[in-house]
Order: C-alpha cells, then structure tokens, then sequence
C-alpha cells in the first residue's frame, strides 16, 4: 500500500472536483454510483449464544470504497468502451458481406427468399456504423449515423496503465 | 510519499490521453450501442466457432456500412438498410438482430437488444412486414452498459419480457460489463434468464462462457 500524504476524503474531493470541472455529466454518474452505498452482511448475535445472525443492510461507502468505485467507473469508460468497439469490429472481420450474385460469378449461396447471394470481403475490415437519428425521432441530430473506429491497442493499454497508477496512489491501508 | 500533486497529475494524465474525455464525449451518446454491438459480435464468433458461414446483410440491400439501430424497431424497417447477420447450421437458417421487436404472447411487442430469429419466421416479417412472433425466437439478450452497479429494476423488467416470449426461446440472459449481488442471486433459479455479468473483454473467460452458452443453444436447435 502506498504511503499518501493525503486522507481519502481529500484524494475523493480532488477527484470528483476536477471531473465535475470538466465533465460534469461524467461526474454526475460517478456521483450516483458512489451515493447509491454498498451492501454488507452485518453480523449481529443470534438467540443462541453459540450462532451470530447476519443480515443485508445498503450503507454508505466509506470515502476509500467510493475511490475504488470511481476507478472502476472511470475504467468502465476510458478502457471498457474501446474495448467494445475493437471487439465488434473484430468479430465482424470474419464474417462476409452479401452481395446480390450478379456481382460476381461464384461463390454464391440461395437464401430462403430467393434472392441469390454472393459472400465477399471475409477477412476485411467492415465499415460498422450507429444510428444517431432514429426513426420515429423528431429533433434533429448533426448526422445520421457515427462510425465505429478502430482503437489502437497502445493507447488502450496506456489508459490501463494510467488508471492502475490512478488505483495505486487511492490505495491506503485499511 | 505521494502527494495530492502527484494525485491530480495522474487525474489529468487519465483524463488528457487520447481516449480520455476527448474521446468519451464523442462516443458517449452510442456507448449503450456499442456495448450491444459487441454483444453482437461475441454472436457471431459463436455462430463462427460452430463452423457456419456468417454473412452480413442489410433489410434493404447489402450493408455498406453495417448499421445497428439507435433505437428499438421493425424487423422491416424502410428507414435505413439495417444490418443483421445470417448463417445456417445442419440445414437451418439463422439471422442474428440487434434492437427487434417481437410480439409477445400477449401480443404486446418487446424489444430484445441482440437476438437469435429462425431465418424463415425473419425473412415473411419483412415481405409481409409483421413483429417477429414469440416463437420465432431462438436467443436474446437485454444489454447494459453501466458505470456502477446495476439497477434491480433490470432485472425485474426482463424477466417480465421473457416471461411474454413463451416457451420455444433456448436461451436469454441480461449481459452487463457491470454487476449486481442481488440479481445474481435474482437470476439463479433454472428457469430465469442468465446472467452474464462482468461480460467485457477484460474478463475473457466470461466472453468464453457466453459463446459457449450460445454455441450449445444453436447446436441443440439445429438438431432438434
């Protein structure tokens, strides 16, 4: 554990201070996790002498839970996300694209609804996109759909770097 | 000793880097879709792993670009060439959906975030538009990306959905990178939807138990 020359109700303060500074929707979420408590058994002494009772009870975190749980939170989005995105596009690699036959000769499947289908692009990068304006929705977005983008694995390895120096400095001993 | 200098340059390095704030406020508004579109994904390694062919297709032509829905929808949908995905197992046919809605035994139509339809029950939705029934259902899955611990709510409201599917669906489960004790114990009896929490690629082998899952699923449709 490291030595820290401040309590974790100041490293907390910092945290969530500078979060809310520049992002305070962000902040906000992590907020609500961190005030939505935690569950613990509480042991209390049973009728017979020889048998404690446990029972569930919601607490309040103490402020070196809410670090860890702010950690995580904030892992879930700079690490988490680009991993999603990386591993759908991944997974899309290997599939292929249907093209109608008349693209090209072979090779070629039937489908139930007759229309023939030729299998093109296996081992390529897909182009994978997200609907922004849906269909039945009234305001108006800025585009119709954003692209999902490949993620280089170096940069996410950094933020897992830079949120394990993150975990390590809101560590203190118990 | 670390300082709360060093503790706020190591704030501001996490929230400076290149897939810091920057880049989160970018993809923030898609951040429950692309948690459903690696869902999605692991799909299609099951369907892959099995052996089958998975080919890309879009409901109006082929899917360039692939487009998951941002919100629930029709199978038939005019409003953009949605993509899904299709393969065939022992002589079955298979599509993969993200964002359908089904009707329900009810009649009440549910939306499944990613899902598993017998191609044949697919393919007449969209000739003869129509909400997939409740027996066309082979898989779903409800997803949720969370910050923090998961909503009991959740979990209450899909096993209420799954209840309406009847009794034809092999396999569902709520999939969340995040987790909740008490679902857990919530989704334990035999009959419930699974649940397939922590399930992100930091935990690889929850990523294995999912595709596992899925892989047996289709092989005992196909065979059946």
């Amino acid at each position: 554990m490291p030595d820290n020359e401040y309590t974790p109700a100041e490293a907390l303060d910092l945290i969530m201070g500078r979060l809310r500074q520049r992002d305070p929707q962000l902040a906000g979420r992590i907020q609500a996790v961190i005030d939505g408590g935690k569950d613990i058994q509480e042991r209390v002494q049973g009728r017979r002498a020889d048998r404690p009772r446990y029972y569930r009870r919601t607490v309040r975190m103490t402020d070196a839970d809410a670090l860890q749980a702010l950690v995580d939170s904030l892992r879930a989005v700079f690490v988490e996300q680009p991993l999603f995105v990386n591993s759908a596009l991944m997974n899309s690699r290997f599939t292929a694209i249907g093209l109608p036959v008349q693209r090209q000769l072979f090779p070629s499947a039937t489908t139930s609804n007759e229309t023939s289908l030729a299998y093109e692009h296996v081992g390529e990068d897909k182009e994978v996109e997200i609907e922004l304006q849906t269909e039945t929705q009234i305001s108006q977005e800025d585009e119709q759909t954003m692209a999902l983008k490949q993620v280089d694995e170096g940069l996410i390895q950094g933020q897992l770097d830079n949120l394990q120096r993150l975990r390590h400095l809101v560590t203190f001993d118990a | 000793m670390a300082t709360l200098a060093d503790l706020e340059a190591a704030i501001d390095t996490l929230l400076d880097h290149p897939l810091g704030l920057g880049w989160y406020q970018l993809v923030r508004r898609v951040e429950d879709k692309a948690y459903e579109a690696y869902i999605f994904g692991l799909c299609l390694r099951a369907a892959r792993e099995l052996g089958a062919t998975v080919v890309l297709r879009g409901i109006a032509g082929p899917p360039l670009p692939f487009i998951f829905r941002g919100a629930p929808g029709q199978i038939h949908s005019s409003s953009k060439n949605f993509g899904f995905a299709e393969f065939s197992l022992n002589g079955r046919r298979f599509e993969l959906h993200a964002d359908v809605e089904f009707r329900g035994t009810s009649t009440v139509t549910h939306e499944l975030d990613v899902a598993v339809i017998r191609g044949e029950d697919a393919d007449r939705c969209r000739l003869e538009p129509d909400d997939p029934p409740a027996r066309s259902l082979v898989a779903g899955w409800e997803c949720k990306f969370y910050v923090g611990n998961l909503s009991k709510m959740l979990g209450r409201a899909f096993v209420g959905l799954i209840d309406d599917m009847g009794s034809n669906v092999r396999l569902t489960g709520l999939c969340s990178n995040a987790t909740h004790p008490q679902l857990l114990t919530y989704f334990s009896p035999q009959s419930r939807p699974r649940a397939r929490f922590e399930l992100t690629p930091l935990q690889s082998s929850n990523e294995d138990v999912f595709v596992n899952e899925l892989k047996g699923a289709l092989k005992d449709v196909a065979q059946s």
